[in-house]
Formats: structure tokens, sequence, C-alpha cells
């Protein structure tokens, strides 16, 4: 599968998580006295938390359009760890 | 021609074996009928199959290519589960595009029941038009083996058979493996039938024989 297509189909299947992290950790940047570590932390726990909650619990048959692609469980779970650790990664180096 | 080998497929759940031993052959261009009562195992069958849910013990082979996950049986095995699938609030012509490669897009893009919905979002489909254009998806897919879990849930008559005709047009390039509670299209569309009971499978020739297996009342007779 071309990588361009991956990126897309794994864009696809963060859209309901990455971005709703980002705002719910807008709050937790003002609170934490615009430490963005504190920020970057919570975009990786909400993210994960948002993975669960919308796939796992709310729609587990949502998997199946990315298992029919070839995305396994846990490479879906890597994407989310993953993007969350860059971002995590970026709060430090702001 | 490549076949889809399943062998010593066995399942157990909090002690009580569901699935005993399981062996099945689909060939390409072959439709295999599974039937069995509620509870049976029949999903969780097509589901360790496919490479989603674990097994106590299995083997699948799908043609030469040996499928112990997903990941193995990518562009192999597809599987349409019991209830919608597709990621809610995107377009049916996103969806169509990311899941099909170019050259297998064209049928169903110019498909009678798909052209008006391409640029609906899936959330605004009825769950009969998400069904349809599910199992096409499925059915366009580059995937040799396809693993149809209650195709015709929530399809009135007139697609029901609609689909059948389609599956059977599509048949020779790929093998077919599917459940349904609608028996008499399972029957109808099956090459072979094979039947789920007390965790094990076997062949069914004829329709009296569901009877005697108790999966069709005795007035079916």
């Amino acid at each position: 599968m071309p990588f361009l297509k991956s990126l897309k189909i794994i864009a696809l299947f963060q859209r309901r998580i990455l971005p709703l992290a980002l705002v719910l950790s807008i709050p937790v940047l003002f609170l934490s006295g615009g430490h963005f570590q504190f920020s970057g932390y919570s975009v990786l726990f909400l993210s994960l938390g948002l993975h669960y909650w919308t796939y796992n619990h709310k729609r587990p048959e949502a998997y199946y359009y990315y298992y029919n692609l070839g995305f396994s469980p846990v490479l879906l779970w890597a994407s989310t760890l993953g993007l969350g650790l860059i971002l995590l990664l970026i709060s430090y180096l702001a | 021609m490549k076949t889809l080998h399943v062998d010593s497929i066995r399942k157990s759940f909090q002690n009580r074996v569901i699935l005993s031993d399981i062996y099945l052959t689909c060939n390409q261009g072959e439709i295999v009928g599974l039937l069995g009562r509620n509870g049976m195992g029949k999903s969780t069958l097509l589901k360790i199959i496919f490479g989603s849910e674990k097994a106590d013990q299995k083997f699948v082979r799908a043609g030469s290519r040996i499928v112990r996950n997903i990941t193995d049986g990518r562009k192999l095995i597809n599987y349409l589960p019991q209830e919608n699938f597709m990621p809610n609030g995107v377009r049916i012509q996103k969806l169509i595009d990311l899941f099909l490669e170019p050259q297998h897009r064209q049928g169903i893009l110019e498909h009678d029941y798909i052209k008006p919905l391409l640029y609906k979002k899936n959330g605004d489909l009825s769950g009969g038009e998400r069904r349809i254009v599910e199992i096409l998806l499925l059915l366009h897919s580059k995937a040799d083996f396809l693993l149809l879990d209650e195709p015709f849930n929530g399809l009135s008559p007139v697609l029901r058979d609609y689909i059948c005709e389609y599956i059977r047009q599509l048949t020779p390039q790929k093998g077919i493996i599917i459940s349904d509670h609608d028996y008499v299209n399972i029957i109808k569309l099956s090459d072979r039938m094979l039947l789920l009971k007390d965790g094990h499978l076997r062949e069914v020739k004829a329709h009296t024989e569901l009877v005697e297996l108790g999966y069709l009342p005795k007035s079916h007779s």
C-alpha cells in the first residue's frame, strides 16, 4: 500500500481522536500556567482515552473498515500512541 | 485457482467449547453457505478466519499464504460484520476511494444504487443504504475471499434478490463464505451448505437435513 494512502487512512482513523484531544488540552495549558509539557501529557493520555472510548467502547464495528484495509488493532493503537508521543516531544521543544 | 483452507479451529469461552476441530475449505468461484442457530458461533468462526478474533488453535491458509492475523490476510480476505462498519461523518466517495484500488473503483462509482449516495455522508444514509454500500465495497475489493456475516440484514426483499444476483455474477473471481438467517437466499445462493451445531461443522446436502438437525422447524419439511 502506498505510504501516502496509509497516511490518509490513519488520518481518517484519527480524525475523531486527535483534534478533540488537542482542543481538550487547551484548558490544561491555561491551568498549568502555560507549561506546554503538561499540555503534551494531557494530549497523550486524552488521545489514548478517546481512542478507547470512540472505537472500543462506543462503536467497535468501526474497526472493521480499517481491518479490511490490513490495519491491525496493534497498528491502530500504535498510531494513537505514536502521534501522542510526537506531540509530547514537540511540547518539550516548544 | 486459490483455496481458502481452514483447519483445526478450536475456541472455548468460559470452559464452554464453542468451536471444536473446525475444518472447511472454499475455492475461488465457490459460495459456501454457513447456517446455524443463534449463539452457535458462526460470527466467531468468521472472525477467527479473518483474524480479528483469537482462537485457542487455528490454521488458516489463503492460496499459499498462511493467515495468522489481519495483516497476513490483507488483500486476501475481507470480512463484512453484522453491524454497519463504515466510519461516520465521511462522504461515501472518499470511503470508496480509500477502500478500493483505482482499477476496482469504476464499477461501484457508476453503480445505479451507489451513484446518488456518493456525496452523502455515511451517517446520513439509511441502514439499508449503508448495508448495500458495504456489500458492494467488499464485492469490488481486491480480496480473493469474502466472509459475509448476515449481509441481508436490513435489506428489503428486492434488494436481497439483487444482491444475490450480483454476488453470483462476481463469484468466478472470489470465494465467498456467507452466513445469514435468511436461509432461503442462502440455500439459493450456495454451492455447498454447512451447518454449525454444538461446536461442530457438518455438510448439509438436502433441505430435509436442516429439519432433521433441528435448524428448521418440522413445519418446513
